[in-house]
């Protein structure tokens, strides 16, 4: 694990993006769990739905595992495809912020 | 020959080891038709299925071991696995594969060889996968796991299946050779594994008992539950002293546990096996998630969910009831009349004539009433379990229960809970965590069940007739408060050691349940349900019978046994305000099965009869047949009538109209209790005792000492809310 690469919390990754794990950042049995269905250091893994209240939906070697957030929160990833999760979320933040964000632009331009 | 007996002088057993949703299911059945038996292991609440095959001469024996995703003891399915194949050393063991999911199936199947187990692979779902273009070379599959036979298969349509027993009869007799599989770990791991060998080696009890080099990786996996065997073995406080220092100096130079370091470099090689025999070149994309998008959204997957528990609830209840109004018939009518005939033509005394008509029939009647409901139970929480929905619905509804620290899953009994608690206590089997499944099993009782139903309209009408939906609607939302407050208090107290599990599981690909397995489930649960819970359901029916009519020639109930020991039970709910002999009578008879309150209550207050004298008709037993077939082609009418209604909107939770009462039974009442003892009554029936059959289905699942306890706390609650009701409804002026 090197501190050069940008990693972050598979919790904050987005629906669509596709993320590599980097580590556990815990151990026990859960962990070895994970581990055993295969999110292991180097796997890539997509992420098919990403919804806060909500456990997350991911594509993991073929299979499609649910897990729960706060497991989530303590895998570490490193993005490989999609934005970044530093950048404003796009689309993600449900519709009512949409509206909002929509309007807030449209007060700016006029 | 029984199948007990068969399966004893089998020549050989194979296991069948897979992940879950990988169809050893179907393989199972594809094997052993319906020479299978289900059970528990034992003290457990695991499902234990058995079988047998004949491949030519040879009689096989196959058990079925728990579906899991690997060999740790992780949860009590693994250990349960795990020890079968240990101690039980099977000369052949099947790993189901799903071709569509090779990598993540191939890692128990290496676990499986790690443990030097004579593993037969079965690619199963082949056609699936070349269907999705995944092209699989099995020779080569083959030789990267040392040569282990590969049989490709689809089960459900029974192709590979001769090829399967043809590979496992060779195994298993030693024609074909033993696999020289062996993984290398890194260097480190090595020096450390061979390390602990040589120290299991010179112990003769961890020798014989356990393969070397899988206990030497094991004790570095930190198997914990292994230790206290090793620790009873002459050299084992020795060794796991030594594995203790192994593990130290391995963990400084892997950080993130050494049984992770494990798990990864067993995926390592899987990948590359993987990437090796795999043709992936033509795959598209799955279409699964597709509709997973859909069903997974919460305001889609939610309604969508709520409305098919709506359909299986009203299956399951209305469905069966045609069928169940038949088999009430067929026995009180044509086969109570060929009872007497026959008794009558043998010269039995009168109190056989009783003990049949009243004690044996009736309990029988009171065990097969439950086949219609737990038939079509079993067929639909089968079909949606195997089309992959139901994990997409615990997946939407997990929120909702873990509020309750319930796994997302328990929504399916909780729900059945309001037909009849005896399924939706099966259907606690659909939960993966023991915990998940006894907890949802003590809160599924408290759902108000159909059968509560009458009680609360008589009551209600006598009392309180113009407020009767709007206090029925109140019991059962009691009912579902008091659910989720015991469900706080045991998951903070009975279950404080182990948390709510976290919520992982996998969604399997969506798949059309095959009508084959689904049949087979269903036939061989309900066998299984009468052998045991029936067994006591008949005997409580019985023994009230014999109750009822001892001393015998007893004119009035009330000084029967029964009556008796209702009177020496009433000063107990003198507190909640109804401490007569009759109303606990009818408590009494109400936990043989809720239905019976009223009749029983009919029977001391207005001196109906319980079950009326039967007075037969000459028999004649080719119309007496003609006849129940009729009645059975109507009732199967009947129940397509309702399916279909079913499925047309129109909601009706509620039958239209009471249970005919007359209103002596109502007078009566009102007189016997007042209006706060009435409300105080309604309330101990939604939450007393489960009946005997919901007791006998616990202690089928759990075991006796839990089907104690859930009597127990059940009442013990029942008896303070309905005390609390009782002096709550004086206060605010009831009389």
């Amino acid at each position: 694990m090197s501190d050069s690469v940008k990693s972050f919390p598979l919790s904050d990754a987005r629906t669509g993006q596709t993320v590599e794990l980097i580590s556990l950042t815990f151990n026990g049995p859960t962990a070895l769990r994970l581990a055993e269905l295969g999110l292991v250091p180097h796997t890539e893994v997509q992420v098919l739905r990403a919804r806060p209240g909500q456990p997350m939906l991911l594509s993991v070697r073929e299979s499609r595992l649910a897990l729960d957030r706060r497991l989530a929160r303590k895998v570490l990833v490193q993005a490989v495809t999609g934005p970044l999760p530093a950048e404003p979320r796009a689309g993600r933040g449900g519709w009512m912020r949409r509206l909002r964000r929509r309007r807030r632009r449209g007060r700016t331009r006029g | 020959m029984t199948l007990t007996a068969a399966v004893k002088t089998a020549e050989y057993t194979v296991a069948l080891a897979g992940n879950p949703n990988a169809g050893k299911t179907s393989i199972f059945n594809a094997l052993t038709g319906t020479h299978q038996h289900v059970g528990n292991w034992p003290g457990k609440t695991v499902e234990r299925k058995e079988g047998l095959y004949r491949r030519g001469e040879a009689l096989v024996k196959v058990v079925d071991l728990p579906g899991t995703y690997s060999l740790t003891a992780y949860s009590e399915e693994e250990r349960i696995a795990r020890d079968f194949l240990v101690r039980e050393r099977p000369q052949a063991v099947v790993a189901v594969v799903d071709a569509c999911n090779l990598e993540r199936n191939l890692y128990l199947v290496l676990q499986l060889l790690e443990l030097d187990a004579q593993v037969v692979l079965a690619l199963n779902m082949s056609d699936l996968a070349a269907a999705r273009g995944l092209q699989i070379d099995t020779e080569a599959l083959s030789a990267s796991l040392g040569g282990i036979p590969v049989v490709a298969t689809v089960a459900a349509q029974g192709e590979g299946i001769e090829a399967l027993q043809e590979a496992v009869h060779r195994v298993a007799t030693g024609q074909e050779r033993k696999p020289a599989f062996r993984l290398n770990y890194s260097a480190d791991l090595e020096t450390e594994i061979s390390h602990l060998q040589t120290l299991i080696q010179a112990d003769p009890a961890l020798r014989e008992g356990y393969p070397t080099r899988w206990l030497a990786m094991k004790l570095l996996e930190r198997e914990f539950d292994l230790h206290e065997r090793i620790r009873a073995t002459p050299g084992g406080a020795r060794l796991l002293a030594e594995a203790e220092a192994a593990l130290e100096r391995l963990t400084q130079r892997h950080p993130e546990g050494v049984d992770l370091a494990i798990a990864e470099h067993r995926y390592k090689f899987i990948h590359e096996v993987v990437e090796r025999v795999v043709d992936r070149s033509e795959v598209g994309r799955s279409p699964s998630d597709h509709v997973d998008a859909l069903l997974t959204n919460p305001w889609i997957g939610i309604p969508l969910f709520l409305g098919v528990m709506y359909l299986v609830f009203g299956l399951v209840v209305d469905v069966s009831e045609p069928f169940l109004t038949w088999i009430d018939a067929t026995l009180t009518g044509p086969v109570s009349g060929w009872v007497s005939a026959l008794l009558v033509a043998l010269h039995a005394p009168a109190w056989i004539h009783e003990l049949a008509s009243k004690g044996l029939i009736a309990g029988v009647g009171a065990v097969l009433a439950f086949i219609p409901v737990l038939a079509t139970l079993y067929l639909f929480i089968g079909a949606l379990e195997d089309s992959g929905y139901m994990a997409r619905a615990a997946f939407v509804m997990d929120r909702m229960m873990s509020v309750i620290g319930l796994h997302g899953k328990a929504f399916v009994p909780m729900v059945l809970g309001f037909g009849c608690s005896v399924p939706a206590i099966y259907a606690t089997r659909t939960l993966e965590h023991p915990r998940d499944r006894l907890l949802t099993a003590l809160l599924v009782p408290l759902m108000s069940c159909s059968a509560r139903l009458p009680v609360y309209v008589v009551i209600t009408l006598a009392f309180f007739p113009g407020h009767a939906r709007a206090l029925i609607w109140s019991l059962y939302a009691l009912g579902i408060v008091m659910a989720i407050f015991m469900g706080l208090v045991f998951s903070r107290l009975l279950f404080s050691g182990q948390s709510r599990p976290v919520f992982l599981i996998e969604l399997p690909p969506y798949r059309l349940p095959s009508p084959r397995n689904l049949w087979l489930g269903t036939w061989m649960r309900i066998r299984a349900f009468l052998r045991q819970a029936g067994t006591m359901i008949l005997g409580a029916s019985l023994a009230v019978w014999l109750l009822t009519s001892l001393p015998w020639g007893v004119g009035r109930l009330e000084q029967s046994y029964f009556g008796r020991a209702s009177a020496a039970l009433a000063p107990v709910f003198e507190p909640a305000g109804f401490g007569t002999w009759e109303a606990s009578g009818a408590l009494v008879t109400g936990f043989v099965a809720k239905e019976m309150v009223i009749s029983t209550m009919a029977q001391i207050y207005v001196g109906e009869t319980l079950h009326g004298p039967s007075q037969h008709p000459p028999v004649n037993v080719a119309q007496d047949l003609q006849e129940i077939a009729v009645n059975l082609l109507q009732a199967s009418a009947e129940a397509g009538r309702r399916l279909l209604e079913m499925l047309t909107p129109g909601i009706a939770l509620f039958p239209a109209q009471a249970p005919a009462t007359d209103s002596a039974l109502l007078r009566a009442l009102r007189e016997a209790f007042t209006p706060s003892a009435a409300l105080a009554f309604v309330v101990f029936v939604l939450l007393y005792v489960p009946c005997v059959a919901t007791l006998a289905a616990m202690r089928h699942e759990f075991g006796t000492r839990w089907a104690l306890f859930a009597a127990v706390y059940q009442t013990g609650l029942a008896w303070i809310v309905a005390v609390a009701v009782h002096h709550g409804a004086r206060l605010v002026g009831l009389g």
